[in-house]
């Protein structure tokens, strides 16, 4: 008559893992959204040196952007795709300004980043003025990004360590609440 | 003035709904101009198309087009007339066509293209030239750059492969002695008037005498262009845009004078070709360029020799017998019509 306790704790181990694995894929996703707001920021440093030192044209600075990003690490695919969409829509010859494509490729991007409306917000108002200015003004919108974009982060970062800890424990907790509730 | 037989019924030529007839040129050029402005060339009637060599922007003014030495305005159906309110109003820049224009030329990278603002005139993908006007800012009496761009001016890249044909028999000299390759290009000086296909003549001769003419026993010579304003090559990221030859080397943007100098000391070429010598520093430069043994070919501008031997720069340049051969171009028959091929007598 042992088989019944075996089933149940079995049971009861499936249940508490599974919550446990909700509430982690939650705290990871605070996680993301930090990190591809540091990724932002590299990205348009980048693109701040492409601009004012090589004097890439822009299409190929977001190219270039985009490969550099491409893979770097978990997570950097929405922002390397940010450029390399700008990019695409450029080329495509539809007489885009750089402004129009920018804000197709954020409204493009958006959806599959973890990024928040006032970020995209951000993104919108720089992405007005890109390559239709003189260099020392095109740095001067590119540096504003970045800052905005780093105290959206540092409050990101924040979030996260409370958030994080708190899904973990709530993942563990609901799993066990549930197999003594049926138990 | 269009003859009385040619005005249609309406005083206006009519569009041409023909697709896939804009040439590739003419197409290269549509990409960088805004959505409706695009519309609008796209179907201009295949006679203007044929002869169009400018087409003018100006901020709240009409569209303009010139072909075949006159101009006309475009209305946004895209009939051609000589008047801009009359049959239909013309087609109104505004100030949105003139800006989103800049960004879509610079490839939306108004800031690579300081050089550029400061010239006045910038070089496309297909070899087309654009000048533009705006507000001028100034810096220390010097030109910094342009501001509130509201002017256009869009030249037709006319690339007329054989336009040289009539004149380069007679600027090769073959000596008797020698075997048939030895063929030797002459010094030249291509005298014009503005807008009588000087650039074009000049662009055609570096190709021929670059790629060879087995006819004239011409083998093909090392050629250097020092092209300061873009304008024979058509150089877009330093790749030229027309066919200028396949043992050319294009010096894109830089100074005539220090241009030559760099191209002889660097690229041994055997001929060198440029633009529109006057100032003091070029003829110099062409005068190196003969003592070492190099041909030059060049143009300037005016109307006959008289006028170029009383400028300083030129006069000196051709009393000194630089110059074997000068080329004498009108508009007379068009352009490209070529008046006389002087032989200059050297001392």
């Amino acid at each position: 008559m042992g088989s019944p306790l075996i089933l149940k704790l079995a049971g009861s181990l499936m249940v508490i893992l599974a919550t446990s694995l909700l509430g982690h894929e939650i705290a990871t996703a605070y996680a993301r959204r930090p990190q591809q707001l540091r990724l932002l920021r590299t990205a348009l440093q980048m693109l701040e040196t492409e601009v004012a030192y090589a004097r890439s044209l822009l299409p190929e600075a977001l190219g270039m952007v985009a490969a550099r990003l491409g893979g770097r690490e978990a997570g950097s695919e929405p922002v390397a795709k940010l450029f390399r969409y700008c990019r695409d829509e450029l080329r495509r010859g539809e007489g885009l300004t750089g402004g129009e494509a920018w804000i197709r490729a954020v409204e493009k991007v958006f959806a599959q980043s973890a990024l928040k409306p006032r970020d995209r917000e951000i993104l919108l108002a720089f992405g007005a003025y890109l390559g239709a200015s003189d260099k020392e003004d095109q740095i001067k919108h590119l540096r504003l990004a970045q800052t905005q974009l780093a105290q959206e982060e540092a409050a990101a970062w924040e979030e996260r360590r409370k958030n994080s800890r708190l899904y973990h424990y709530l993942g563990v907790s609901a799993g066990l609440i549930v197999v003594l509730t049926l138990l | 003035m269009q003859s009385p037989d040619t005005v249609q019924s309406s005083d206006a030529i009519q569009p041409s709904d023909a697709k896939g007839r804009v040439d590739g040129r003419f197409g290269e050029l549509l990409p960088v101009l805004p959505a409706h402005l695009r519309e609008i060339l796209g179907r201009i009637p295949t006679e203007v198309l044929k002869n169009l060599e400018e087409i003018r922007l100006r901020e709240e003014r009409p569209l303009m087009l010139v072909y075949g030495g006159r101009d006309g305005f475009a209305t946004p159906r895209s009939t051609i007339q000589e008047l801009p309110g009359e049959p239909d109003p013309a087609y109104i820049i505004t100030r949105e066509d003139t800006a989103k224009t800049l960004q879509l030329m610079s490839h939306s990278s108004l800031y690579a293209l300081e050089e550029e603002l400061r010239n006045g005139f910038l070089t496309l993908p297909g070899g087309h030239r654009v000048g533009f006007v705006g507000k001028g800012i100034t810096e220390d009496g010097r030109l910094k750059t342009l501001k509130n761009i509201s002017g256009f001016n869009i030249r037709l890249a006319r690339e007329i492969l054989g336009a040289a044909d009539q004149v380069l028999p007679r600027l090769v000299v073959t000596p008797p002695m020698d075997g048939k390759d030895a063929s030797k290009v002459l010094s030249t000086l291509i005298i014009s008037p503005p807008q009588c296909g000087k650039t074009t003549l000049l662009r055609d001769l570096a190709r021929q005498i670059s790629d060879g003419v087995p006819s004239l026993g011409l083998i093909g010579r090392k050629v250097g262009i020092v092209d300061e304003r873009s304008e024979i090559a058509g150089c877009f990221n330093g790749v030229p845009q027309n066919d200028v030859g396949v043992r050319t080397d294009v010096l894109d943007t830089c100074p005539k004078a220090a241009g030559i100098m760099l191209l002889l000391r660097s690229m041994s070429p055997e001929v060198v070709v440029t633009d529109e010598i006057g100032r003091e520093e070029d003829v110099d430069a062409v005068e190196e360029a003969c003592h070492a043994g190099v041909a030059v070919i060049a143009t300037a501008h005016g109307h006959d020799l008289g006028e170029l031997l009383r400028r300083p720069g030129t006069g000196r340049v051709i009393r000194d017998g630089h110059f074997q051969r000068a080329v004498i171009l009108s508009r007379r028959r068009g352009p490209g019509t070529v008046e006389a091929v002087l032989e200059l007598n050297q001392e």
